[in-house]
């Protein structure tokens, strides 16, 4: 990757999230692959850019993407610019739609990649859970505790980038409560998340096997995360 | 590998932020023979071993000379031995607009000012490496005000520490973060004397902010402050003819065209007017100087355009004309895309730099092109040699991003949220896709023009 396809990944959502909704770049972004660029900002691209910048300028590019109204003509077949089209005003939002349906199959397809759609699925109901970025950690062991010892069905160390959105008590935490909010939306939603919707039977295998680790792990019980709740 | 203490701190060291900066190069400085009253007082208030006031606020409105004032007064002060530590803060770079950053890079400066706080300060680093990570009233107390009252404990290193340098100089304090840091600042440094009068004094300048006048305007910083006004009660008018004067004899000597320059010129009454325009703005003054010395126009008449112009009845209105007039000359649109792609990249992409290079690649521009474009723009923007395509090329004062940024202001000249889609285009043109392969054939092909026509009507236009 050269230094101006390294800045375009960095940056593309920045700006675009502080842009007007030209018809010209509204045009650019219906035919735009979204799927393709999801793809690259989670590939061994050294972008230089950390997971929860990344879903920071996710969340705000959807936010954008939600919130900005075209009341421009756009002409997104015309060459010669010669015949122009009074589009809906939810003609952004006609592109949230078909950017978050890319967003949501590039997740779960992570996912399933990435480990055992029964563990993927845990750990990602247990993303919704307020403190989950400042227990982390200590929820992975628990998924894992008694597990199978095969490596390739515990849960990998860094498949999970994109529930990452940084602390809540950070200057940006505004941010982190969109991309927060838009995942929660996802997990929720069992339409979008498939298999990793956040129901009531993982929240109730959650529970069983945190009750199982406090019982008979050696840690600290001030690391657990219901006695710290 | 194991890192010391201090190793850790250079890491976090905000080495723009510095007076003598490698980054900063050509910072702005009091002309000689200017500014004398203002800097007079201040190395009074410097030199005065029995000061009762610990924090001198210097406080004008943009363009007056704060900057130049604190990097002249910091110079100085260095060379007397008297400078502690510096923090320039520029919103135009990243790292010299974190607040995070102030305290260690304050800290480690204060390591190599006051040699007997090393080993103390070295020592919090080393033994708590999230230091930095925590809130700046915490860095304050660990960093700098135990090591001092530890320091302070023993006579003879007391003794030693009390004749060290003492000045530190923070400037431009409203280009940091945002109005909450700005405060969380001035409230950090207010707790360093709560227990001791430690040997240490602050000269902190800024444009006078509702917040930053209410903090210190609010205890404990307003017991422990004296202000200073850049307002008329310094002559700036004064000062500022007599930086012309100098300048246009400069010009006289030393311009290409300077034989068809009559002996006479500027009449006293352009200066008059020039001084009147200024509004007590040195920047209004010093970006004229840069107007009219620009090697492939006439002095004389970039001086009448500048004199027969209007502007509007405003406090920027003479500087906006100013702006307005070198803008008129640009007929080509890719300039302002330049022009936003700087403004943009010093807020956004820090820590690159934009260079030549950079923007060659992205507006796919070839040889001289780029300098053509920004040939009327010298007087705004510190543009390197037509050879070096590696050096920086940046915005020279913070009063263009403002006039940039306020479209009541800059009119068509505006960098806003159409400068951003714009920007935003240019980019997606080089995202690359995981089909590599298809993508390279598409930008080889023939077809690419009728495809980025499609993708991108604004190419349509150029």
């Amino acid at each position: 990757m050269n230094e101006l396809q390294r800045l375009s990944c960095q940056f593309f959502m920045v700006h675009c999230a502080l842009s007007y909704p030209t018809p010209e770049l509204l045009a650019a972004l219906r035919k735009f692959n979204i799927s393709d660029f999801l793809s690259v900002l989670s590939s061994q691209y050294p972008l230089g850019l950390s997971f929860v910048t990344i879903n920071r300028q996710i969340s705000e590019l959807f936010a954008w993407l939600k919130n900005h109204v075209c009341h421009f003509q756009v002409d997104s077949w015309s060459i010669h610019f010669s015949r122009s089209t009074l589009l809906p005003q939810n003609h952004t939002r006609q592109l949230h739609t078909s950017y978050l349906l890319a967003w949501d199959k590039h997740i779960v397809a992570s996912l399933e990649e990435a480990a055992p759609v029964r563990l993927a699925g845990l750990f990602v109901a247990s993303a919704l859970h307020p403190q989950f970025w400042k227990h982390s950690t200590i929820i992975r062991e628990i998924i894992n505790w008694k597990g199978p010892q095969d490596e390739t069905t515990r849960l990998p160390n860094s498949c999970f980038q994109f529930l990452w959105a940084g602390e809540p008590d950070e200057e940006e935490a505004p941010d982190r409560t969109g991309y927060h909010k838009m995942l929660s939306q996802f997990l929720n939603d069992p339409s979008r998340s498939g298999p990793f919707c956040a129901d009531e039977t993982k929240f109730t295998c959650l529970a069983t096997k945190t009750i199982q680790f406090i019982t008979d792990s050696d840690v600290e019980t001030s690391k657990c995360v219901i006695h710290s709740d | 590998m194991c890192f010391s203490g201090m190793d850790k701190l250079r890491k976090v060291v905000a080495w723009g932020a510095l007076h003598n900066s490698k980054d900063r190069p050509n910072p702005p400085k009091c002309h000689p023979a200017t500014r004398g009253a203002v800097l007079k007082k201040i190395m009074e208030w410097v030199e005065d071993l029995d000061k009762i006031y610990r924090f001198m606020w210097l406080y004008g409105s943009v363009g007056v000379g704060k900057s130049a004032i604190a990097h002249t007064i910091s110079e100085l002060c260095f060379e007397m031995n008297i400078l502690a530590a510096s923090f320039f803060f520029s919103r135009m770079a990243k790292d010299c607009s974190d607040s995070t950053l102030v305290i260690a890079t304050i800290a480690y400066q204060l390591c190599c000012s006051m040699p007997e706080l090393k080993l103390y300060i070295e020592g919090v680093v080393e033994r708590d490496p999230d230091i930095l990570q925590l809130p700046l009233e915490t860095q304050v107390q660990k960093l700098i005000v135990w090591p001092l009252s530890q320091v302070n404990f023993q006579p003879r290193s007391s003794r030693l520490v009390s004749s060290r340098p003492s000045l530190i100089v923070v400037d431009g304090l409203d280009e940091c973060g945002n109005e909450y840091m700005q405060c969380s600042i001035l409230g950090a440094l207010s707790g360093i004397f709560k227990a001791y009068a430690f040997p240490i004094y602050f000269l902190i300048t800024s444009r006078p902010e509702p917040q930053i006048h209410k903090s210190f305007h609010t205890e404990p910083l307003s017991s422990m402050t004296t202000f200073l006004s850049l307002d008329n009660a310094y002559f700036p008018d004064n000062d500022i003819q007599s930086f012309l004067r100098l300048k246009f004899d400069e010009i006289k000597r030393e311009h290409p065209m300077n034989a068809r320059i009559p002996g006479s010129w500027p009449s006293e009454m352009d200066i008059k007017r020039l001084v009147q325009k200024s509004s007590g703005q040195f920047i209004y003054a010093s970006t004229v100087i840069k107007y009219v010395n620009s090697p492939q126009h006439h002095p004389t008449e970039r001086l009448d355009n500048i004199i027969t112009g209007r502007g509007r009845d405003t406090r920027f209105a003479e500087l906006d004309a100013l702006y307005n007039r070198i803008f008129s000359l640009v007929d080509d649109s890719q300039t302002v895309e330049v022009l936003s792609i700087l403004l943009f990249s010093r807020e956004y992409w820090f820590p690159r730099t934009v260079n030549r290079k950079l923007i060659d690649g992205l507006l796919d521009l070839k040889g001289d092109a780029l300098h053509r474009k920004l040939v009327h723009l010298h007087s705004i923007l510190d543009i390197p040699a037509l050879d070096d395509d590696k050096t920086e090329i940046r915005i020279l004062h913070a009063s263009l991003r403002d006039f940039l940024q306020d479209p009541t202001r800059s009119g068509q000249c505006h960098i806003g949220e159409r400068a951003h889609a714009r920007l935003t285009l240019r980019l997606m043109i080089f995202i690359p896709s995981v089909r590599e392969e298809y993508h390279s054939v598409l930008l080889s092909s023939s077809l690419v023009f009728c495809l980025l026509t499609v993708l991108h009507p604004m190419h349509r236009h150029e």
